[in-house]
């Protein structure tokens, strides 16, 4: 759940509540207001009638005088005749049209009155019909008057905390999109909230502090293969130069040998370490128009060699020119090479390599059998199959790497007891 | 032949002196930039050998200098930077070659004698050894005036052996001149046997010793 929701969240429920409260509560209390009004008016028109009724003739005529205000009835104290004021409810039938007749509620007051010495009941009753409507009314606008404000609330809130936010979002999305070995550091702009500087800044400094250790941890990569390179060069001259002396036993021609084979893995490795720092450099800018098709069968005749020698099955299917991809050519070479080294190294003899190359993706199949170490772990460096088999275990790390930069994805899946990987362009 | 080798290591220079010396260069060493920069104005060199970081300066701005100087002189850049721009930059420059740390000396006498050869005689050079010749800028091999059919690869080998008389080439030698550092070792070593024996095969059968000798463990030699 977003911040945003949840603090509205809290905020709906409790304006929920306090509707839901509030509205037969004002009800309540406007029709108590509303019947002490009317019981007001049933008094009132009490003691009219009682100030006029001089001014009637006999009894007779008052009697008769049944409707005095349309509700009022005058007649002889009987047994129903109160004793004192009595305002009650009562419900009696109206006709609210020509053969409808409706039950309506009345407010009704029965007292006596003195006419000439005499008691008289009065019985008098006031409609309570528009105080239906009036509460109604009263409480139809009292809930919509909350419900807008309610509404007004939620919007304003959710724009207010739109704004205040912000700034945290904006830096959410940049801390997301932030990547260590991205050259550029993390750009996040000032608000005018403190806590959200405070964050920012804490930020910048960590991000800042991590990029720097990554770059140190580069540089230092790059520096080490770079020095090594000196002395490893002196160390194959004089390797050279000692095989040249006379006379050699076999003993000694044979160590040399092997020291020749351990020296060119040496050298091999540490230019695959620098190659690798040097791409995470993003050392290689250039980017030109490269044709995939004529590279990758460049690349497939030169592996022609090592493919027969292993008596390994070599298929090349799909397109035969294009697709012409922007990229730094030999990186795109390397990546391609490094694929066909691995699936040429894996492969048994006698199995076979099954190269495609579709408009967006090239897929590289060799047979052999399951990977001996978890696929996911497969582009981590130094992570080599079975061992003896002549790689440093940095050609796939590179492969990836150089996918990634060019914004190509590399994959890798085992199917068909076939090891299959798709390089997917563009 | 005479030759300069700019270079500040003194350990690599003196395995490089040592070993183009052995093939009759005239190898002359300036360790410094100033020293260097120097020489290639005051004398003539037929080849200048120069490593790009260098006390007291650039290697590239020498390849300037070489260029304004000197059109002739073949230039072959030795560094320890696996850099593509320098590469580049250096080839552009007028560089004839461009060779990284580490590399086998005999290598840089292959590349050498290439170099040489397309300057001094513009490519228009045979070369004779035990009868057979060969026309590098025609890819041509001859035997008794007679052409040899030789395969890319066995033609590279050949003349590589050819550019190193009586040096023992290392197994990753012939490796890496023939397939750069693309081929696993464990298969190069079956192809390399194979190109030799056919190699071996194809002079013999013309009626000419081949000269090449197994050294066992280490490689083959080429006894020019």
């Amino acid at each position: 759940m977003k911040l945003l929701d949840r603090t509205l969240r809290t905020y709906l429920v409790y304006s929920g509540v306090v509707i839901l409260i509030s509205t037969p509560v004002f009800y309540g209390v406007i029709e108590k207001l509303f019947i002490d009004d009317v019981d007001e008016a049933l008094l009132l028109r009490k003691q009219t009638i009682q100030q006029q009724l001089g001014r009637f003739t006999n009894e007779q005529v008052l009697f008769s005088w049944r409707d005095l205000e349309n509700n009022t009835i005058l007649r002889p104290v009987d047994g129903q005749t109160p004793a004192q004021d009595s305002i009650y409810n009562a419900v009696y039938t109206e006709q609210v049209a020509p053969n409808i007749t409706e039950p309506e509620p009345f407010r009704e007051l029965s007292t006596r009155l003195i006419y000439r010495s005499h008691p008289v009941h009065l019985i008098t009753r006031i409609s309570l019909v528009e105080r239906e409507d009036l509460l109604q009314a009263v409480v139809l606008t009292q809930a919509g008057l909350l419900t807008l404000l309610l509404v007004g609330f939620l919007l304003l809130n959710r724009r207010i905390a739109r704004r205040l936010w912000k700034p945290f979002y904006v830096t959410l999305g940049k801390l997301r999109q932030f990547e260590v070995d991205r050259n550029e550091p993390l750009h996040l702009s000032s608000s005018d909230i403190v806590e959200f500087d405070v964050l920012n800044q804490t930020l910048r400094g960590l991000t800042s502090r991590s990029h720097q250790t990554y770059l140190g941890q580069k540089e230092f990569t790059e520096h080490a293969a770079h020095e090594m390179q000196t002395p490893l060069a002196i160390f194959q001259a004089k390797l050279e130069r000692l095989s040249q002396t006379q006379p050699l036993t076999n003993e000694q021609a044979d160590l040399l040998g092997s020291l020749n084979g351990v020296t060119v893995r040496l050298s091999r490795l540490n230019k695959s370490l620098l190659l690798l720092a040097r791409i995470e450099n993003h050392l290689y800018g250039q980017t030109e128009s490269v044709n995939a098709a004529i590279l990758l069968d460049y690349l497939l005749n030169q592996s022609a060699e090592s493919v027969e020698a292993k008596g390994i099955g070599l298929v090349r299917t799909g397109m035969k020119d294009g697709p012409i991809l922007q990229t730094n050519r030999s990186l795109l070479e390397i990546l391609l090479a490094n694929l066909l080294t691995n699936a040429i190294r894996y492969t048994s003899p006698g199995g076979q390599i099954t190269v495609d190359l579709q408009p967006q993706v090239l897929s590289v199949a060799n047979t052999g059998e399951p990977l001996a170490i978890p696929p996911d772990k497969l582009f981590a460096r130094f992570q080599k199959g079975e061992a003896q088999t002549g790689g440093v275990g940095l050609g796939l790390a590179i492969a990836k790497k150089v996918a990634d930069i060019n914004g190509y994805s590399l994959s890798y899946r085992y199917e068909a007891s076939q090891h299959l990987f798709l390089l997917t362009m563009g | 032949m005479k030759l300069l080798l700019v270079e500040d290591e003194l350990d690599l220079s003196e395995d490089v002196l040592a070993y183009l010396g052995q093939e009759g260069y005239c190898c002359e060493l300036a360790s410094t930039f100033a020293t260097a920069a120097e020489k290639i104005v005051l004398y003539e060199y037929d080849c200048v050998i120069v490593d790009i970081t260098l006390p007291g300066g650039n290697g590239l701005d020498l390849v300037r200098t070489l260029k304004k100087f000197n059109n002739l002189t073949g230039i072959v850049i030795i560094s320890a930077k696996d850099a593509l721009s320098d590469k580049v930059t250096g080839l552009q420059l007028g560089a004839d070659d461009y060779l990284t740390k580490p590399f086998h000396l005999a290598e840089l006498s292959a590349r050498l004698q290439s170099v040489l050869r397309r300057r001094q005689f513009n490519g228009r050079k045979e070369i004779v050894v035990r009868g057979i010749t060969i026309r590098p800028d025609e890819n041509l091999v001859l035997i008794g005036n007679q052409p040899l059919e030789l395969t890319r690869k066995e033609y590279d080998l050949w003349l590589f052996f050819m550019a190193n008389p009586g040096r023992v080439l290392t197994k990753e030698a012939i490796a890496e001149h023939l397939w750069g550092d693309n081929m696993d070792q464990a298969d190069s070593l079956d192809i390399i046997y194979t190109h030799i024996k056919n190699l071996r095969r194809k002079i013999n059968e013309r009626g000419e010793a081949d000269g090449i000798k197994t050294i066992y463990g280490l490689g083959y030699k080429f006894e020019g």
